[in-house]
């Protein structure tokens, strides 16, 4: 069920869109994938601007956030003070996720658009046959040219696994880190060296045109990423005016009522939607 | 905490709901991975879709995995394997991995020659199934690309082209190269070579048809006949006509000395598929659903509107028995048609069969059916049932 909805609303209009662009684009399936993944981050830009936005703020308030982490020992009120935190930045922590949860299905679909339109096998190409529209315009154009320059989009190369890795690292070293745990740090750090070489891995794996989209895709992320956060290294100002979170206020010092409070209390304590009186009560 | 400041979220408690959200989403990311994987795992490998070719009591049977085997039918219900190629059993067959057979193999002699999609061409001593040639191993590298059809056998020479556009023709004595070099075209090649007299036709996913001189390979037509979509087979309907269905929807009737379209019929949807054929008339599905015939006495001219199969996709080609048409189609599901009027005289599914591909195949008064899943099952016209042929011995 799942899969039928993401088929017909995702997948074959992308299947499609491709097909289309490789008629106008000089029967050249190569400069279709190119335009088709740019159209496509540029359609979800807003997207990304904002859950690169969402992560410029998580970023800003990471030492208050270092601060209460030092400050209480308690777990439950520790959180409840990074929660209040955000409250009072207007920083929504799953800000960041929240625009990346939403393109993933898009990733997805081109990522299963670039394959089937690139046929492997005669039994891929009557598959094609159920993804098409009832347009002869596109009808008359498959099977695509598997060829651009001079490479078989079809088949794995070495050239593009080496771009899928460089691209992949490099997207990921212009990626703000959020955390300021070193712990954390670390294994972010890691994970920016394994990332790239998993990619790779699977770029050994997958037909060059799904690696020609993986590297274009990372190419555009690194162009977000030094437009939004800029890059230092070469002097790059950010282009996009990110919004500064609210300073907060300083966090309250621990009162012996917040440390016997009770599960039920902590939600409301410090809602917002309390009323004055209702706030005042839990002065000491 | 500062009084009175106003918080930059209108109270709706957002942290409140934090938890739950979060559930919800992780549910969420678990539902939109599991597209993911299904479009990881629904890539589409070759499977191959050569039909069983009878010979006598003999039935040359293929199976996904591009092996081949020969099957003796023993009465109506059974047949037992004499050998399979490659056989796992014999360790020089190990590295030998073809992927799949698209083209039906050709009996000739005591040979069997068969091309493979990825291990090139072979041929096989018909009464064990052992190569002739290559003695050892593979020639796929000899070969530009992959093979998506079959091989053409005339004047002792076997011909056969590539997906990466190349022609070639080799001696079927030995398997060396007839010609110096293989002939190129600007696209692949998925149909099998056509042999009508002294001119080889081939097809290709660009939409073009040549005409060759089996003697010097030099163009018969002043210029190649061209489709506006590809053309994935080719069948020759006599001497002087060829059957060329393209993916854009035409079926094209060629005359085979000039190249002339004599008929061009618009089907409703994409036409891959061998026709059944009386010489004054076609049969054939497409993927839609749809089995039409045709009157090609002049042009092509529909004889009934087009029987329905349920709008399951036709890839196998049909078989005509007597006045009785037998298509099987993806479901699978067989169905029996009156050829003289359309009419649908039964339906007979095939359960857990996979689905059928491989055309059907009409000898001794039958029609062969052979699934994805290496069954074989046979038609009766005269009752319209249809039952399974097991096949005792097959090595999978």
């Amino acid at each position: 069920m799942i899969g039928d909805i993401f088929t017909l609303l995702l997948m074959d209009p992308m299947v499609n869109l491709l097909i289309l662009l490789n008629n106008v684009l000089f029967d050249s399936f190569g400069l279709a994938i190119i335009a088709f993944t740019i159209l496509i981050r540029a359609v979800t830009f807003p997207l990304t601007l904002r859950q690169l936005h969402a992560t410029r703020s998580m970023q800003g308030i990471q030492p208050k956030i270092q601060e209460i982490n030092k400050k209480y020992s308690d777990p439950k009120r520790r959180q409840e003070e990074v929660m209040k935190l955000y409250r009072e930045s207007g920083v929504n922590p799953l800000g960041c996720l929240g625009p990346m949860l939403l393109q993933f299905p898009i990733l997805i679909a081109l990522y299963s658009a670039v394959r089937i339109a690139l046929p492997n096998s005669p039994e891929a190409l009557e598959k094609l046959s159920s993804h098409l529209y009832d347009w002869s315009y596109l009808q008359h154009a498959v099977p695509v040219q598997e060829h651009f320059l001079t490479m078989d989009l079809r088949e794995p190369n070495l050239l593009f696994v080496v771009l899928v890795g460089v691209t992949t690292w490099a997207q990921s070293k212009t990626t703000v880190t959020v955390t300021t745990d070193e712990r954390v740090r670390q294994q972010q750090q890691m994970m920016n060296v394994m990332l790239p070489l998993m990619f790779a891995f699977f770029a050994l794996q997958f037909p060059s045109g799904v690696s020609l989209y993986w590297v274009v895709n990372s190419i555009v992320g690194i162009a977000f990423n030094i437009l939004t956060y800029g890059f230092p290294a070469l002097n790059i100002e950010p282009v996009f005016k990110v919004r500064t979170p609210p300073a907060p206020a300083a966090a309250a010092p621990p009162t012996a009522a917040a440390a016997v409070t009770t599960d039920r209390e902590l939600r409301t304590t410090h809602g917002p939607g309390r009323s004055k009186r209702q706030n005042r009560r839990r002065r000491p | 905490m500062e009084r009175g400041r106003a918080p930059p979220r209108k109270p709706g408690h957002w942290y409140d709901c934090a938890v739950n959200r979060r559930r919800a989403l992780l549910i969420g990311a678990v539902l939109l991975f599991l597209p993911l994987f299904a479009a990881c795992v629904s890539v589409t490998n070759p499977d191959g879709w050569a039909a069983p070719v009878i010979d006598g009591q003999d039935v040359y049977v293929s199976s996904s995995k591009g092996h081949i085997s020969a099957v003796t039918l023993q009465d109506g219900n059974t047949a037992t394997a004499r050998w399979t190629f490659p056989d796992k059993d014999i360790d020089a067959d190990d590295k030998i991995k073809p992927e799949a057979i698209y083209g039906d193999p050709v009996i000739d002699g005591d040979r069997v020659y068969i091309a493979t999609f990825s291990a090139g061409v072979f041929a096989l001593n018909k009464q064990d199934g052992r190569p002739i040639w290559p003695a050892n191993g593979t020639n796929a590298s000899k070969i530009t690309g992959n093979i998506a059809g079959g091989v053409a056998l005339a004047n002792g020479v076997l011909y056969f082209g590539t997906t990466e556009g190349r022609l070639y023709a080799w001696n079927a004595s030995d398997g060396t190269p007839a010609w110096p070099e293989p002939r190129k075209f600007g696209r692949g090649i998925w149909a099998t070579p056509v042999v009508a007299g002294d001119t080889l036709f081939v097809a290709t996913m660009g939409g073009e048809v040549h005409a060759l001189s089996l003697a010097d390979g030099s163009p018969k037509w002043p210029a190649p006949f061209v489709a506006t979509g590809a053309i994935a087979d080719l069948y020759p309907l006599d001497e002087g006509r060829l059957f060329v269905p393209s993916i854009n929807r035409h079926i094209y009737i060629l005359d085979t000395s000039s190249g002339a379209v004599l008929a061009d019929f618009r089907a409703r949807d994409w036409v891959w598929t061998q026709p059944a054929t009386d010489g004054s008339a076609v049969y054939f599905g497409d993927f839609g659903g749809h089995v039409y015939g045709l009157d090609i006495t002049s042009g092509a001219r529909p004889t009934w509107e087009p029987a329905s199969v349920d709008g399951e996709r036709v890839k196998a080609g049909a078989a005509l028995v007597g006045d009785v048409l037998i298509i099987a189609d993806r479901k699978p599901v067989v169905t029996f048609i009156n050829a003289t009027n359309g009419q649908v005289l039964n339906r007979v599914p095939i359960l857990d069969a996979g689905t059928v591909r491989s055309n059907v195949h009409a000898a001794d008064g039958f029609a062969y059916i052979l699934t994805t899943k290496g069954r074989l099952f046979r038609a009766n016209p005269q009752n319209y049932s249809v039952v399974e042929i097991a096949l005792n011995g097959v090595k999978k």
